[in-house]
């Protein structure tokens, strides 16, 4: 059997935090030789290599924004300075967990980067709203509009 | 309808999920509070446990017990811990200036959610009045 690491794990199915990671974002882009009859099978799949897509789940909180943060300095450290935070499978985030979006904004920027939110839910977007971040954390409505021109 | 709820234990982080969860039974028992005063309520709440957490001393050792009254005007919570004194600077209730400081913002938060936030203590306890009328 497998160990996994508890902090990176995917959903655990038990309400609790765990924060899956994606490396290395992917663009689905139809090619030139797309043929007459629709059959698009022949699609180029590029992929971004300095772009991270980082997947917190359930509640980033005081409890879960520490190993938030670190796999945010992780994933610059690695090279990929451009992170695209997707918080659709985030229930609830504090002040904590605001705290480790701006570290994490800090962090790409100070390597050339920056960091995205993409797909934010309802208690986030109030939240950034209410302490007027969501004005230096701009919202993208899915993962693939916050990836462009970055 | 009306409700009450208890929950005892230590100021930790841990204990944090275990209020994230009373908070889901209150609404799960409760279907009738406007799902926004509820989430707004909660965060409130857990802004200001954090804060007990964080502060709290000596730390790691405070206890606290939560107390949270569903009432057919509001939304009533307080939150009594066992910490020291808490000296007047902790007391932060507005918004940080530089939107890049990664902390100070969770009693200015609660405070934004709340219609009252108050806080006395009594003799070795300190008290957390949360109050949020609904909607």
């Amino acid at each position: 059997m497998v160990a996994h690491d508890p902090q990176y794990g995917r959903h655990r199915g038990d309400g609790r935090p765990g924060l899956f990671r994606s490396t290395t974002l992917e663009h689905r882009t139809v090619t030139a030789y797309d043929r007459a009859d629709g059959d698009h099978r022949g699609a180029a799949l590029m992929t971004d290599t300095s772009t991270a897509v980082l997947q917190p789940t359930g509640r980033l909180n005081m409890v879960a924004a520490p190993a938030f943060k670190n796999l945010v300095e992780e994933t610059v450290a690695s090279g990929q300075t451009r992170i695209v935070v997707d918080l659709g499978q985030v229930t609830f985030i504090d002040s904590s967990g605001l705290g480790a979006l701006i570290s994490g904004l800090k962090a790409t920027r100070q390597a050339g980067g920056d960091l995205r939110i993409a797909d934010v839910p309802e208690q986030v977007m109030t939240v950034l709203r209410l302490t007027n971040l969501d004005r230096v954390l701009r919202a993208h409505a899915t993962v693939v509009d916050a990836s462009h021109d970055w | 309808m009306t409700g009450e709820y208890l929950l005892e234990g230590l100021a930790v982080p841990e204990s944090l999920n275990l209020l994230h969860d009373l908070l889901e039974r209150v609404g799960s028992e409760h279907p009738e509070i406007d799902s926004g005063d509820l989430m707004l309520f909660e965060t409130a709440v857990i802004e200001v446990a954090g804060n007990v957490v964080e502060h709290g001393r000596p730390h790691g050792r405070v206890s606290w017990t939560f107390h949270l009254a569903v009432l057919p005007d509001r939304l009533e919570a307080r939150l009594s811990d066992s910490g020291e004194e808490y000296p007047g600077g902790t007391w932060g209730t507005s918004m940080p200036q530089d939107p890049m400081q990664e902390d100070g913002r969770g009693l200015a938060l609660a405070t934004a959610v709340l219609d009252a936030l108050d806080y006395d203590r009594t003799g070795e306890v300190n008290h957390w009045t949360m109050l949020r009328r609904r909607g």
